[in-house]
């Protein structure tokens, strides 16, 4: 079998139409991971122990089982009890809950970063524990979690591909779709690796190039 | 003043049943080996301990508990910032924030604690500045200042909110020494001209003698010896003040 450009250029347009969903649905995801995570970290840190215990519990169970399993789940499973929601809104919601686990682990480990002296310097000045927090504490935390934030986006973007399997048409399945009418595989499945690439890697430089300026402006 | 305060970590007992009293606009210097308990002394004091049993009070106010004597309820920490607020702290090792500038690590509080405009807390950060002699560098983040200019900008931090009693934690002792002069300056000026009380823990003998009312010498856990800086530094009756002061002033 070789390479038929013609048939490449031709679903180019499908393709593109896909991407434009897997990232849209990266962003929305990490949105709300960054928003869980968060909270969740907040939680675990400042909460009373009848929230940290759950919220702890939960996230370890959210790390500990596939996102797969978590997405057939909410697709198939939930109905069942009444909640349905499109193939759109679940794939954004297993994203944002799944990398929402990880990310508070990721909060947790920078919000540990800021020295016990940074917390008792807002105290002797008599800062309420919102100030604390907001002007002093994740201000701090923001460029150390930076890395890591960078690297989980990378992540939830190729991992996105899962949500092809609750018929969410994104890159993925726009790949499979058009070798499904044409039964050529090489050149979709090659260009959706290629596509994935050329995406992901420029996020890894501007990730990595956001980092040295906000290490700059310290 | 400190009414039969202990604090104890586990077994280990760093103050036992202290008392001290300091008047209003009163300036007293605490001195003592290290491990003496002075810095636990002010982490009470600033309400950032809890002690293991006595009373720390305020005026008329009981920090940890919300009426004036024992077997009442616990602080609330409405209650405690309240009673934190009325003093201010300067940490051996500055602690100021690293994101924000000089101006912002001085206007902070004012703006967001003390609920000033945002014009008020900067014209008060920038007054204060200059006060420690930094207004042209208000702007700096502290990582592009000197240890001395760092505790310089974390003392007018502090006295931007206005406190009735200021507590130095070995304020000079992480610092170059050519930069130690600098900040004492500044604490020598500011125990000439306000009325803050202030409660200093140093080795600086020499500083401590010039700018105190009143010097008290803290050996394991306790007191063992107060009094005018000249008669307790010149002429200690306690054993353990005559050897600290010998150690200390040899050098």
């Amino acid at each position: 079998m070789s390479w038929d450009w013609r048939y490449a250029w031709e679903i180019v347009p499908q393709l593109l139409s896909g991407l434009r969903t897997t990232v849209m649905v990266t962003a929305l995801g990490f949105v709300m991971a960054l928003g869980v995570g968060l909270g969740w970290a907040v939680v675990r840190r400042a909460g009373t122990p009848w929230l940290r215990l759950p919220a702890t519990a939960f996230a370890l169970f959210v790390r500990g089982t596939p996102l797969l399993v978590q997405l057939y789940f909410l697709y198939y499973v939930l109905p069942g009890y009444g909640l349905t929601l499109s193939a759109l809104a679940t794939g954004i919601l297993g994203l944002g809950l799944h990398f929402g686990a990880y990310l508070s682990e990721v909060f947790r480990a920078g919000i540990e970063s800021v020295p016990r002296a940074q917390w008792e310097a807002a105290q002797a000045l008599s800062y309420s524990s919102r100030r604390t927090w907001a002007a002093v504490v994740l201000p701090q935390t923001v460029r150390h979690v930076l890395p890591g934030l960078g690297n989980y986006l990378i992540s939830m973007f190729k991992d996105s591909a899962l949500l092809s399997i609750i018929t969410v048409t994104e890159l993925v399945s726009a790949a499979r779709s058009a070798s499904g009418q044409t039964f050529r595989y090489l050149e979709p499945v090659t260009m959706t690796g290629v596509i994935f690439f050329l995406v992901s890697y420029p996020t890894s430089l501007g990730v990595r190039a956001l980092q040295n300026r906000l290490g700059v402006a310290t | 003043m400190l009414r039969n305060v202990t604090k104890a970590y586990g077994a280990e007992i760093v103050l036992r049943g202290l008392d001290l009293e300091v008047a209003r606009g009163e300036r007293v210097a605490v001195i003592g080996r290290s491990g003496s308990g002075k810095t636990t002394l002010l982490r009470l004091v600033m309400g950032l301990e809890r002690p293991t049993s006595g009373d720390i009070i305020l005026g008329t106010t009981t920090m940890w508990s919300e009426l004036d004597r024992r077997g009442q309820p616990s602080a609330s920490e409405r209650h405690l910032r309240h009673v934190r607020s009325r003093i201010g702290m300067v940490f051996q090792q500055f602690n100021l924030f690293p994101t924000m500038t000089a101006r912002q690590n001085v206007a902070e509080g004012p703006r967001h604690v003390l609920r000033l405009s945002r014009a008020e807390a900067e014209r008060r950060a920038s007054d204060l500045l200059e006060r420690v002699g930094l207004h042209q560098k208000a702007d700096r983040y502290p990582s592009e200042l000197s240890g001395g200019e760092q505790q310089r900008v974390a003392i007018a931090r502090a006295l931007a909110m206005g406190p009735e009693v200021m507590l130095f934690d070995e304020i000079t002792s992480a610092l170059d020494p050519e930069l130690v002069g600098e900040v004492l300056d500044v604490l020598r000026e500011l125990a000439v001209d306000s009325g803050v009380t202030m409660l200093i823990v140093t080795h600086e003998i020499a500083f401590a003698r010039e700018v105190a009312d009143r010097v008290v010498f803290l050996a394991d856990g306790e007191i063992a010896e107060q009094g005018p800086p000249r008669r307790l530094l010149d002429d200690p009756t306690d054993a353990r003040t005559k050897a600290f002061l010998n150690a200390v002033l040899r050098r």
